[in-house]
């Protein structure tokens, strides 16, 4: 099973905390990033613009930054978007936790991803937490 | 990407300044009860046209920001700032850290205050 860790998104700042999730110390958005043609780099500007915003609790037009929760999921679920590029993220206690990007044309296959590794995640990290709770409970 | 890069980059001010349009839009229907076709007639503009300025998608000419601005009672006031002064001052406010900064002039833009309205 891969490793999670999250890691601050250095360049968003504002009341709510932007992270990255990390895949075995990779994040998925760096690959994204640095993969990126030269061509998009300016969505990809756009859409850290959106993300400072959306940090800041200021409203933006829904064509750029959405729920697409599905029904009956209890964690949020976002997407960013400009252009052709795409950025999915989940809602996090203050925060989002920004887990991978992609390109519009790749959408039906990002969207699997991206809810995989939510799902491996938050069940890593409830693991993690229940751990946590069992070891702090005093033996009788 | 590090804070003062992206500061640095033309697409997070090209997104600041749609974002702020599409904002004082939003706030100008709010104010005057109007829907995209209402606001569509109201400035003489397609409807399509309205729907991409609704998306925060304007990237026209700046004698249409003008245009529009006023249309909506507000003055497009331009302030121009050195970029480097500026990355260290949202460096101070989000203490974040700083890489590097080469002076260079931006602008930000804010619509202030209502000029007039349309008859």
């Amino acid at each position: 099973m891969s490793k999670f860790a999250l890691r601050n998104i250095e360049a968003v700042a504002g009341n709510q905390t932007f992270e990255k999730l990390l895949v075995d110390g990779v994040a998925p958005f760096d690959t994204f990033e640095n993969e990126l043609e030269a061509k998009d780099r300016r969505s990809l500007e756009k859409i850290y613009f959106y993300m400072n915003e959306v940090s800041n609790n200021r409203t933006l037009a829904d064509t750029k930054f959405k729920d697409v929760t599905p029904r009956k999921e209890k964690v949020k679920e976002y997407e960013f978007k400009d252009g052709d590029l795409r950025v999915y993220g989940i809602k996090k206690f203050g925060g989002k936790i920004i887990i991978l990007g992609g390109y519009k044309n790749q959408q039906k296959k990002d969207y699997r991803t991206f809810r995989s590794l939510k799902e491996q995640y938050l069940k890593q990290k409830s693991i993690k937490t229940n751990n946590n709770e069992k070891s702090r409970t005093p033996k009788k | 990407m590090k804070r003062a890069e992206l500061l640095k980059s033309e697409g997070y001010w090209i997104a600041k300044l749609q974002t702020d349009l599409y904002r004082e839009l939003i706030s100008f229907m709010e104010r005057t009860h109007k829907n995209s076709s209402q606001l569509a007639e109201y400035l003489g503009c397609s409807k399509g046209y309205i729907s991409q300025l609704l998306n925060g998608n304007f990237d026209h000419k700046m004698s249409k920001l003008v245009e529009l601005s006023l249309a909506i009672g507000k003055a497009p006031i331009l302030e121009y700032k050195d970029i480097s002064g500026y990355i260290l001052e949202n460096d101070k406010t989000f203490s974040s850290v700083l890489t590097s900064s080469t002076p260079s002039s931006k602008f930000t833009i804010c619509y202030d205050g209502e000029l007039f309205r349309r008859a």
